[in-house]
């Protein structure tokens, strides 16, 4: 009989804890809203352009791909190395040389034909096509941190509340079962009134001086760069490094804060808010074109005097992940493969259904996909997306002003200092536009 | 190092002397490259705060830097970032110069001109729009645009026609943002329908509507729902009245549910269920049978959350007389609107195979209310088979002590797959306090699968427990007075959960004359069991027992255990693997003491694999051991050395000289 009880006592208690113990071990795997499986008539399918196919756009794309109800039928980058990579990768899959390519996105979003925009650029080029694409009547999977700027973050929002649309931020650990868990938890009163939320993010780095040179000729850097200021090529501006640069990127800080801090948000139900008080410091590396803050702490305070803490992970002894601290001192910590809590029972309890039951996802991808046939809200829609990134914005402005600012997330103006609100937004080089 | 990396350093360490003695001449010469002086600068202005007269005399600094031919673009673009923040009127002149040079210039200024407040940068803007070409022209609409310039209205209304496309463009989406009632009245002499002004005008329209002049854009607004304009705008035209509390929407929208475009279909949906009233919502049930599935399927996953009898009454009959996506989305917005009255509905659905009853038993699952939870209770007892199976994996996603009782109720029913899902249930939430109910259906069932679902709760429920021992006691209790299967099964249970009364009764049963009951406890213990406690048990067994398929399964099961003792010191283990080898009788027990022995890098061990090699048929798992041994090796990421000695000598010739195989002859050599 026991050859037939293959559960051995290691291995349940493994899965168990991975999982959180008996909370969330489900007898009923969440399903697609509108079903599974069958791949529906090609006139039934969601059409899925791709902007932007390095690294994080090609896996969103594979994603897709290994959907039944899409059909991604063109990409698009400004290196054609890229492209050409994302092009094969999609004719393989179909078996066939039909997806078309194309380095404008305008040229794109242009073809009428589209359901569906993946968009996974460098945050300076979110904005744009991501409003561009809205404004044309496409859904939108876009990446994190959703905006390069407050402004641009808020314009996102509108566009798509305008335009009806349904936007899915690439924040996927809200389609995690131990962060769900996490945040019901939270939710549910279980560590008490939360009066602390520490939120541990990554440290950055800096870089000496670079060799200035010509663009490779696959890239058409002049694009790449796009709305931004003006600035020579060198081989550690562009792919992936961006993120170390305040002209394109925000640092580990924006790179992190649309996941842990989005996470914060969605244990505490603000995912239409923010703080209204915020203050730190940070320090900015001075050689080399990497100027982004390395090490980082501010302090975010929102109604009724909750603090949220967000530094690079070990800074004030604050860990990777997000913790939420109860006035008792029972907390709940969550980070990518680890769950805890104190006391650590709370991870044995389960959320009834007439508790606050936070969205249980068929998969980051598959949710958006049901939803832009539903039209409901995804559990990241631009607006929640904006608030989480915010929290970055805001403490990167405390941070550069080395001041405390205050905020209205109400009316998102900062105020009584003008510099600080002339920092919500950022111009653009001609021709972009907002 | 290089030249070039010399004159860099060169150029980084005369930059820090330059930025730390006067950051303003450190930024005329800056190359992108070593940022000390701007952040010498941004020190300044941080350190500043507030205060006007020390941010005046940065700014002076600042306006100097800019005016200075010899600086650099990247010097002077910095500069342009500074004043975005902080520069004022006086700032402007020495921009508006920067504006009318070229494009990258332009660029930078207007990154500054942009947020300066006051009339000075709108006026140095405008003017500019006249001076400037291309995408000088572009970007200086577009800045008027960002500050809201109703002077800059006539200028840009001047362009709208402008033959370069991107100038046209510029000044077009400028005045839909400036949204004055001039910018309107320009976007409506466009009166085309390209998407661009319609877009514009549409903007524009809501500005002024917000800006209290609905009289002059509500009814352009309501005109731009009209067939014949891009979809996207009429769609988002329709979504600007709704939200503007327009009384035409009601109207409108139901009209738009049945256009041929699924755009528009789902469009118009998406606003009747986020802006319904109720006559509405009566018009749209009327019209039920001749919507679109798009449009039912978008009505139905917004009416989800309202609880409201009409959408629940339509809801429960899609959920019935529907396919496919519709039926779908209609079990997710019955089981949310309608309350107990879906419960027999759903569950007649799950009870069913397919999509439908997989999303019909996660909508029970999540069912809020005291209501439903009674109904699904009740139903899981008097429902047909097929409901009362599929309402069992439903009571598990439900805690609460009624579902735990209604799963205890349901696996001691007869029925095979209601019990088997009830203790499929209970496996995922149950707790020792079920654990006798569950021990007393694994005596009596006999079923199969209904046995083994009772084991593996059984299992899980003492595993989760708190105090084991009590828990497992009750098994013990149990197990004299059961029947032979029920007995085997317990055994199982008894070697997954461990502890000393287990080990005791699995022990009793290894010596007992029933046969399958003995080998049932010897498999227990060989094969489940997992710390080193059963090792003296097993050993004992593997000598000493009368029949040798339990002498086998003995011996194996203890060289597993000697194996995965992570707290057992190399000799030790070499000496119980020395132990095990004196009793083993098959290749195959040598072969996995052998593996043993891999792991042991001691001499002794290198020993015994020598003395393996006089047996023909491990010589060359043993020649390998020995191999192994005699090299330093990598295995998860941590060194292990190489067995120094004479053993390792003496082995290594007994390979040279009996190996038949010329490349393990070769390896034995090379270590020599």
């Amino acid at each position: 009989m026991h050859q037939r009880l293959r559960m051995s006592r290691r291995q349940f208690l493994g899965d168990s804890i991975r999982l959180g113990l008996g909370a969330s071990v489900f007898t009923i795997v969440p399903s697609s809203a509108l079903g599974r499986g069958r791949r529906p008539a090609p006139s039934n399918r969601i059409t899925i352009g791709c902007i932007g196919v390095g690294g994080m756009g090609t896996g969103n794309m594979q994603a897709f791909l290994g959907q039944p109800d899409t059909q991604v039928i063109a990409v698009c980058d400004v290196d054609r190395n890229h492209l050409q990579n994302a092009r094969d990768i999609v004719n393989r899959h179909y078996g066939n040389r039909d997806c078309a390519t194309y380095t404008d996105f305008r040229e794109l979003l242009a073809r009428g034909d589209l359901d569906v925009l993946s968009l996974a650029t460098p945050d300076h080029w979110h904005a744009i096509p991501a409003v561009m694409a809205m404004d044309a009547g496409l859904d939108v999977y876009g990446e994190k941190p959703i905006s390069h700027c407050l402004a641009e973050g808020r314009a996102m929002a509108d566009a798509q509340k305008r335009n009806g649309r349904i936007w899915q931020t690439g924040s996927w650990q809200r389609s995690v079962s131990e962060f769900r868990f996490a945040c019901e938890l939270v939710r549910n009163g279980r560590i008490g009134k939360i009066v602390r939320i520490e939120v541990g993010l990554p440290t950055g780095r800096g870089i000496g001086p670079v060799q200035f040179k010509d663009p490779p000729p696959e890239l058409d850097y002049e694009f790449w760069l796009g709305p931004s200021r003006w600035a020579p090529y060198c081989d550690q501006r562009t792919h992936w490094n961006w993120r170390w640069q305040l002209d394109y990127g925000g640092g580990q800080l924006m790179d992190w804060i649309g996941h842990h801090g989005d996470i914060a948000h969605w244990g505490m139900g603000w995912d239409n808010t923010g703080p209204v008080e915020i203050e730190g410091s940070g320090e900015y590396p001075s050689t080399g074109i990497w100027d982004a803050a390395t090490t980082y702490h501010f302090v975010a305070r929102y109604r009724g005097g909750v603090e949220m803490h967000v530094a690079n992970a070990g800074n004030r002894r604050i860990r990777s992940g997000t913790r939420w601290i109860g006035e008792d001192g029972r907390w709940v910590w969550v980070d990518r493969g680890g769950l805890e809590a104190s006391p650590p029972s709370l991870l044995r309890e389960r959320i009834g259904p007439d508790e606050i039951q936070l969205f249980r996802s068929p998969g980051h991808h598959r949710e958006f996909l049901d939803c832009v046939k539903t039209r409901r809200q995804t559990t990241t829609p631009a607006e929640t997306a904006h608030r989480s990134a915010s929290i970055g914005h805001l403490g990167q402005i405390a941070m550069l002003l080395g001041r405390k600012i205050r905020w209205n997330p109400d009316t998102e103006q900062i105020l009584n200092d003008p510099s600080a609100t002339r920092m919500l937004s950022t111009p653009m080089r001609a021709p972009w536009r907002l | 190092m290089g030249l070039a990396s010399v004159f860099a350093l060169l150029g980084v360490l005369g930059a820090l002397a330059y930025g730390q003695e006067d950051p303003y001449r450190g930024i005329r010469g800056y190359d992108f490259q070593n940022r000390q002086t701007v952040d010498a600068i941004h020190a300044r202005i941080r350190n500043a705060g507030k205060d006007a007269a020390k941010l005046a005399a940065i700014e002076t600094q600042l306006i100097a830097v800019l005016k200075d031919p010899a600086a650099t673009f990247a010097g002077k673009q910095e500069v342009c970032k500074f004043l975005w923040s902080m520069g004022t009127a006086r700032s402007v002149p020495a921009l508006e110069a920067m504006l009318l040079a070229d494009q990258r210039q332009a660029d930078a200024a207007r990154y500054a001109l942009e947020h300066i407040p006051g009339p000075e940068a709108s006026a140095a803007l405008r003017r500019a729009l006249t001076k400037t070409q291309g995408l000088s022209r572009v970007g200086v609409a577009n800045s008027l645009g960002v500050r809201r310039d109703a002077l800059a209205v006539p200028l840009l209304s001047r362009l709208v026609a402008n033959e370069d496309r991107e100038t046209r463009t510029a000044a077009i989406r400028a005045l839909g943002r400036i949204g004055t009632v001039e910018a309107f009245q320009t976007l409506r002499r466009l009166r085309g329908r390209d998407i661009t002004a319609a877009q514009a005008l549409l903007k524009c329209s809501m500005a002024l509507v917000k800006a209290g002049k609905s009289s002059i854009a509500m009814p352009t607004i309501a005109t731009l729902t009209a067939a014949g304009y891009p979809k996207v705008i009429r769609v988002a035209a329709l979504r600007a009245l709704a939200s503007f509390g327009s009384s035409a929407v009601g109207a409108l929208a139901t009209k738009m549910l049945t256009d041929p475009d699924p755009y528009i279909q789902r469009g118009a949906a998406m606003v009747c269920v986020q802006f319904a009233t109720a006559p509405s919502t009566k018009k749209i049930a009327q019209l039920w049978s001749k919507l679109p599935a798009n449009a039912k399927v978008v009505l139905l996953s917004g009416w989800a959350d309202r609880k409201e009898p009409l959408k629940a009454r339509v809801a429960l009959a899609a959920a019935q007389n529907e396919s496919g996506a519709v039926q779908i989305a209609a079990i997710r917005a019955a089981a949310r609107c309608a309350g107990a009255t879906a419960v027999p509905v759903l569950a007649a659905i799950a009870a069913k195979n397919g999509d439908a009853s997989a999303v019909a038993r996660e909508a029970l699952a999540a069912m809020p209310g005291q209501a439903a939870a009674a109904a699904i209770v009740r139903l899981s007892a008097a429902g047909t088979v097929g409901e009362r199976a599929a309402l069992m994996a439903v009571l598990a996603e439900r805690p609460g002590k009624a579902s735990l009782e209604a799963l205890v109720a349901g696996a001691r029913t007869a029925d095979e797959a209601v019990a088997a899902a009830a203790l499929r249930g209970l496996q995922a939430v149950g707790s020792a306090e079920q654990v006798p109910a569950m021990t007393s259906v694994l005596s009596a069932t006999s079923h199969d699968s209904v046995r083994e679902a009772a084991a593996r709760a059984i299992v899980a429920c003492i595993q989760r427990s708190p105090d084991r021992s009590a828990a497992t006691a009750q098994i013990i209790r149990e197990l004299e007075s059961s029947a032979r299967s029920a007995r085997i099964a317990m055994l199982g249970v008894l070697a997954e959960v461990g502890g000393p009364a287990s080990l005791e009764e699995l022990r009793k049963a290894a010596m007992s004359s029933d046969a399958e009951i003995k080998r049932a406890a010897i498999q227990g213990l060989a094969e489940t069991w997992s710390d080193a406690s059963a090792r003296p048990i097993l050993l004992d067994i593997a000598r000493t027992d009368s029949q040798r398929t339990s002498r086998v399964l003995a011996l194996r099961g203890y060289l597993r255990l000697v194996a995965q003792d992570a707290g057992m010191s190399p000799d030790d283990k070499v000496a119980a693997v020395e132990a095990a080898l004196k009793i083993a009788e098959r290749p195959e027990e040598k072969r996995q003491a052998l593996g043993v022995l891999r792991d042991c890098r001691t001499e002794r061990s290198v020993v015994l694999a020598t003395q393996l090699l006089e047996d023909k048929q491990v010589f060359a798992e043993a020649a390998e051991t020995i191999l192994d041994l005699a090299v330093p090796q990598n295995r998860n990421n941590r060194d292990l050395p190489a067995v120094q000695g004479s053993a390792v000598a003496t082995a290594l010739d007994k390979i040279i000289a009996l190996a038949d195989s010329d490349a393990l002859k070769d390896r034995a050599r090379k270590l020599k």
